[in-house]
């Protein structure tokens, strides 16, 4: 009954997308709010209808209907009551359904706040928009439907996938669902596909204002970039927390003693990162200087499509194998409107070239606005790499019909220096004037923290001394620090001096009057402690692995992990436990316990390894059992990971939150949307576009 | 001149403990090591489960592989003939780092071309906009010749943004 | 699919149906349009570059005769934007008054064809008396009307001028 419901509202909600972009479109040609009017709230109806259809898959899952083909292939008896309602977004059919309910709450969200404003940009918004949302409530209808249920012919050997009943054929409802990817089994998977989800489809705002400036012909003016600002930042702090916590899922669960693997679907999610990061900072260019016009159309169409792509990937499964291309019409589907979306925008963009009018006048070559321009380059250069890094193996079996393998070292080779670049380019950018700065002042700003940082380094890479390696990239982290922390109390001072006021309310003004700057800087700190934790990682890390006797030490640095014992028992959501009791001492000092453990799940055959951790603020110890003795328990194989720095990376997300909050935080409703809008003086102009 | 001095060091202090790491590996009793494995394995991927580096896969499969290449290195293969046989045996999929010869060294190649484009692309954009800057005729304006009733509105609004 | 269902579905389909609808059976109200001149946009991001610039020099990272120099730019930049709003403006209100006045006189006796302005309860040629004529068409409604049948335009109700607030 509640799935035949989802089911239906699951149609009508695709009818009201396709309605509300035609609609909105034929509104916006013809200039009859009504049916715009009308475009809207079918827009905003989609979201409550998607969420009754989410509802009954969620209910299903839940109470085990396992007449529901989706039900049956990742939900099961011995999974907890939370575990069964994450496995919405545990397959392909449920994700994408995930996927459309998230967009159209966007869209809810932009039509209910925005409605009132923008009248000329709306209809497009709409339609652009909707058209993406109706895409891929379309998709979910007519190609991975949740809802779609097993049918047995008499006589057949397979089963027959079907929405409705065929003729002449059976129901089919097992007794107990196949369960979960037991590597999904985990509290990481509450927030990373949520989170990661957010942020891609977040960037549908921005796209769709985009596109609908472009359409208009406003877009010369920043009024899209204006309305779109936070709007951004949102989905940007999404998706950054989603590689976070993707990046902390794979530490945890993966049990290979590392948190970014350089895999194609981890991919997927940085590239759009990069270039929405790269659009960021561009669109500060257009506000404040009137340049890059053109240059912040392009960002924004790549990090949509790139998004979408993202999506591609993930869900298509096509960068393993070309041949699971095809397998279903999701492949061409989703390839068909990746391209469409990518060259539809592009060509409406070059129709539209002439109405970009840029400003673009500098000084000199010392500049902020230089700055910038290096920092968009070098995003995209790292985007390309990336890109080309994850889709070379596809080129090479298309070409020359080699499989190949692009890993990790290339990734950090290529993309290390670029990344290294940023960073410092993070520490300088700031200290620059806009249009013009003069040499003799930037070696004064440059001075202080060049001399702290190096001092500061060399104490603390004495402390790595075994690894000289990673003394540049020591010194590179303090003195970005420092600069920016220089910045915050450079400004602290100038309104102590020029006002009069006392330090903390200086900080407080400062920070508060200035929310995007400094929000922004205490992002950059944020990135900074990311980037530790990869420094640690490249140059820092330390492994070794031997078998023990019960009662022997393995030896690394200046731990050693004793094994005390080796257990098997039963546990949960269907798995066999095999855990070792292990003791780590440091320096000959017993410091903690540590139980890592290998837990087989008996259904999907698969083994998944528990690391046991003991994190300090120097780093973590991170052991593996990765063999065993089968008969007597006596002897077990440990792989310990010593991982430096790598705590500061979680801590970064952390911080990187804070800042988007203080970037994005309005201080109260009337000042909605920019914390600088002059007041409109008397009748605006815009009267007369639309009356 | 003390920054190339200082890389230089560290230069040699990084060849030294290589040779003595090598040194140490020759004379350790318990050659070949899981450790010794695992430094192999690592360049290699697992040439039947996607994306997994061989050092770090759980299956049956992978497990025979480590072995093989711990009789190999008893043996007295070295390392190169060891990836070379696995190159050989299972094709170049099983090589994390692709080689940079042949069709495969477009890979390196693209970037490293894209980002010096790029170097190039933006000196060239930032003298254009100077260009544009120096050609543009600037109104030589001083503050006296606005008028005082336009001046104070700004000065207003200034102190509204600010 | 059982019968349940089936209904429910129909009750859904019943409660969007009227909302999509809804535009078309009323008018919709006037909204704001944000669309910007270039001279508000020049206007602002001067402002925006001399609150910029003013940090800069006191931070200490810009020299005095830079300062200067961009500082005279930015204000001429900002007086010249300012001056082609206040133009701007005249305009709008030029456009505004005329078009007030083509409304005033939009309207015409439907009895001897007089011109009338908004404001006329009697026709000044013939004598008719208008009933709850349109405040922008001029249009005659009946008396129980809100709304004109010919522009969709709200009807002053009892003193109460739903559009003074328009312009």
């Amino acid at each position: 009954m509640l799935t035949d419901v989802g089911l239906l509202a699951l149609v009508l909600a695709f009818v009201l997308g396709v309605y509300a972009t035609l609609a909105s479109y034929y509104g916006g040609r013809t200039n009859q709010d009504t049916w715009v009017e009308s475009a809207r709230n079918a827009a905003i109806l989609t979201f409550p209808l998607l969420t009754i259809s989410v509802f009954a898959v969620v209910y299903a899952l839940y109470a085990l209907d396992f007449s529901l083909a989706y039900v049956a292939d990742v939900s099961s008896r011995a999974m907890s009551p939370f575990l069964r309602v994450t496995a919405l977004w545990g397959g392909q059919q449920g994700s994408v359904l995930f996927w459309a309910w998230l967009m159209s709450g966007f869209v809810m969200v932009v039509l209910l706040r925005k409605w009132e404003r923008d009248r000329e940009l709306m209809p497009y918004v709409i339609a652009v928009a909707m058209l993406t949302t109706a895409f891929f409530i379309g998709v979910v209808v007519f190609i991975t439907n949740p809802f779609t249920r097993m049918w047995h012919f008499p006589g057949a050997a397979e089963l027959t996938m079907a929405i409705f009943q065929p003729a002449g054929a059976m129901p089919y409802i097992p007794e107990d669902g196949s369960g979960l990817n037991p590597l999904l089994r985990h509290f990481g998977m509450i927030g990373h596909p949520p989170t990661t989800y957010l942020g891609f489809t977040g960037f549908v705002i921005p796209y769709a204002f985009a596109i609908a400036a472009l359409i208009t012909g406003k877009s010369s003016g920043d009024e899209w970039i204006r309305a779109t600002r936070r709007w951004t930042l949102v989905a940007w702090i999404f998706l950054s927390i989603g590689l976070v916590l993707g990046g902390r899922w794979a530490y945890d669960v993966l049990g290979w003693g590392g948190f970014w693997g350089w895999d194609p679907v981890e991919n997927a999610m940085l590239m759009p990162w990069l270039t929405g990061t790269a659009f960021l900072h561009s669109v500060m260019m257009t506000e404040k200087r009137g340049m890059l016009k053109k240059w912040n159309m392009v960002l924004i169409i790549l990090t949509y499509s790139l998004a979408l792509f993202g999506t591609f990937i993930t869900r298509t499964g096509v960068i393993s194998s070309v041949h699971a291309f095809s397998k279903t019409a999701l492949g061409p589907a989703f390839f068909g409107f990746i391209g469409l979306t990518f060259l539809g925008s592009l060509s409406l963009l070059f129709a539209r070239w002439d109405t970009l009018k840029s400003d673009h006048q500098l000084e000199s070559f010392l500049s902020r606005e230089a700055a910038f321009l290096l920092q968009n380059m070098l995003f995209l250069a790292i985007t390309f790499a990336v890109f080309w890094g994850t889709v070379f193996p596809l080129i090479s079996e298309l070409v020359t019909g080699t499989k190949i393998t692009v890993g990790p070292p290339y990734f950090k080779r290529v993309t290390g220096p670029l990344f290294a670049a940023l960073v410092l380019l993070m520490g300088i950018a700031p200290l620059f004037a806009w249009r013009k700065q003069a040499v003799r002042k930037l070696g004064k700003a440059i001075w202080v923290p060049f001399a702290a940082s190096l001092v500061l380094s060399g104490v603390w890479g004495y402390a790595h001394r075994m690894h000289p390696a990673v003394y540049p990239a020591l010194w590179l982290v303090t003195f970005v620090v420092l600069a920016i922390l220089m910045e915050f109390w450079k400004g602290v001072r100038a309104r102590i001096r020029g006002r009069g006021e006392s330090p903390w309310v200086a900080f407080q003004k400062l920070i508060g009057r200035n929310r995007r700057r400094y929000g922004g800087y205490i992002i950059h700190l944020g990135v900074v402690m990311i980037a530790l934790g990869f420094i640690g990682d490249a140059y820092l890390k330390s492994e070794t692995q031997g078998t023990l006797q019960l009662g022997e030490s393995l030896q690394i640095g200046e731990y050693s992990l004793r094994f005390d014992s080796l257990d098997y028992y039963p546990g949960s959501d269907g798995r066999e436990v095999l855990e070792a009791t292990t003791s780590l001492f440091k320096n000959g000092e017993l410091v903690t316990q540590l139980n890592p453990r290998r837990d087989y799940f008996v259904v999907q055959q698969q083994p998944v390894t528990i690391p046991g951790v003991y994190s300090t603020a120097a780093g973590d110890v991170y052991a593996l059992l990765v063999g065993w003795e089968e008969i007597g328990f006596q002897s077990s194989t440990f792989k310990i990971y010593i991982n430096p720095l790598i705590g500061w990376t979680w801590l970064g997300g952390l911080v990187m939150i804070l800042g988007t909050l203080i970037a994005a935080w309005s201080p109260s409703r009337d000042r909605e949307g920019a914390t600088y809008t002059l007041k409109p003086r008397q009748a605006s102009l815009s009267y007369l576009a639309g009356d | 001149m003390l920054r190339k001095i200082l890389i230089s060091l560290l230069i040699l202090m990084t060849a030294g403990l290589a040779v003595l790491t090598v040194h140490a590996q020759e004379t350790n009793p318990d050659f070949p090591s899981d450790n010794d494995v695992n430094t192999i394995a690592k360049q290699l991927y697992c040439p039947v489960c996607p994306n997994t580096p061989l050092d770090v896969c759980e299956t049956q499969a992978c497990k025979d592989w480590r072995a093989q290449i711990k009789s190999q290195l008893a043996a007295g293969w070295t390392e190169e003939e060891i990836i070379d046989y696995f190159v050989e045996q299972y094709g170049e999929r099983v090589l994390a780092e692709p080689r940079r010869s042949g069709f495969t060294s477009l890979v390196w190649l693209l970037p490293v071309i894209a980002a010096l484009l790029g170097v190039v692309i933006v000196w060239q954009i930032l003298s254009t906009w100077r260009t544009a800057h120096a050609e543009a005729a600037v109104p030589l304006t001083t503050e006296q010749q606005i008028s005082q009733e336009i001046l104070a509105q700004i000065e207003n609004e200034l102190r509204e943004i600010d | 699919m059982n019968l349940g269902a089936i209904f429910v579905g129909l009750a859904l389909v019943i409660l969007v149906l009227p909302v999509v609808f809804d535009p078309f059976r009323r008018p919709s109200p006037a909204r704001r349009s944000a669309a910007r001149t270039p001279a508000a946009d020049s206007h602002e991001r001067a402002l925006l570059a001399l609150r910029d610039l003013e940090f800069d020099y006191q931070t200490d990272k810009i020299t005095e005769a830079d300062y200067r120099a961009i500082r005279a730019e930015l204000l001429a930049q900002a007086a010249r934007a300012i001056e082609a709003r206040k133009k701007e403006e005249e305009i709008l209100e030029e456009i505004i008054r005329k078009r007030r006045q083509r409304k005033k006189e939009a309207a015409i006796c439907p009895q001897c064809e007089a011109a009338l302005q908004e404001s006329d309860r009697f026709c000044p040629s013939c004598g008719h008396a208008r009933i709850n004529p349109c405040p922008a068409c001029g249009h005659e409604n009946r008396t129980e009307d809100r709304f004109c049948s010919h522009c969709g335009q709200q009807l002053e109700q009892d003193g109460n001028n739903g559009e003074k607030h328009a312009h």
